[in-house]
């Protein structure tokens, strides 16, 4: 228990470190080496944060289907808090996406949303990462909630190769791989390495914290069986 | 220009909203295992007095 307790306060610690070595510099590169952009100019730098959270939404997505279907072979429930953890910060991650995309579009192509297939398909992440949510709130018994939660994230991850093969599949307005000046792709890259392993360390944390939520609720049980 | 500023701000508050939320639950649940903790060990030895006693 103390472990678990000094765990959280040496990721706590983390923190600090991380900005100071991986998103502190990444903030650097967007503003300061990455070149403005000739045709959109500065607005063109929101790239470098919708992209690499992008990345993430995706990534948490996967992560959450593969420890769902962990839960099902091994039916440990860390793989359902690993589970929940990364649906939580893809959704956060999912919710950025769409809205600095939307900041985006409204420069480069005058509307605020548009149903074009790659960013209909992130929408659909989104809901797929809410219904996991609701799903999930309506069931008490942790087992059952674990089952059908990672049943509903095995059956999100099929939006995951749809998100990333709708501008190949479909005709869409959204922009495919764009030629880029190599301090842009370089800042681009670096900022998406950054983003990535901030919000994997901020899914390690959560992860953690709802270990300690079982821990507590696990001590409740017993408190009520001894009176 | 003020989009660019709108969505950095926007990733800063959201991210800066989570991690405090999950501050809070931290705290909230430490205190709570604290507690339960020590619920717990003055059960334990209430029952070992009674146990003694009979």
């Amino acid at each position: 228990m103390q472990a678990c307790t000094a765990g959280l306060k040496l990721r706590l610690l983390a923190g600090p470190l991380l900005f100071l070595f991986l998103l502190a510099p990444a903030l650097l590169m967007i503003f300061l080496y990455a070149p403005a952009e000739s045709t959109m100019g500065e607005v063109q730098r929101i790239l470098y944060i919708h992209v690499p959270v992008a990345w993430c939404s995706l990534s948490a997505c996967l992560a959450m289907g593969v420890c769902g279907s962990i839960y099902l072979v091994r039916d440990s429930l860390v793989w359902d808090h690993w589970s929940q953890a990364a649906a939580e910060v893809g959704w956060l991650c999912s919710t950025l996406t769409l809205a600095t995309g939307s900041l985006w579009a409204r420069q480069a192509w005058g509307v605020w949303w548009t149903w074009e297939p790659r960013l209909t398909s992130t929408l659909i992440l989104w809901l797929i990462f809410m219904g996991f949510f609701v799903i999930r709130a309506g069931l008490e018994d942790p087992r059952r909630r674990a089952r059908i939660g990672a049943v509903f994230a095995m059956v999100g991850v099929a939006d995951v190769p749809l998100i990333f093969l709708a501008t190949r599949w479909f005709r869409g307005v959204h922009p495919v791989t764009p030629e880029m000046d190599p301090r842009m792709r370089l800042t681009l890259l670096f900022a998406g390495v950054s983003f990535v392993v901030f919000f994997a360390f901020v899914t390690v944390l959560r992860k953690q914290q709802l270990e300690l939520a079982e821990e507590c609720a696990c001590m409740e049980s017993q408190t009520i069986f001894q009176r | 220009m003020s989009s660019l500023l709108i969505a950095y701000l926007l990733a800063w508050a959201a991210t800066s909203a989570f991690l405090g939320w999950l501050a809070l639950q931290n705290k909230r649940l430490v205190s709570r295992q604290e507690e339960l903790r020590r619920m717990l060990a003055k059960n334990d030895n209430a029952n070992s007095f009674y146990a003694d006693a009979a």
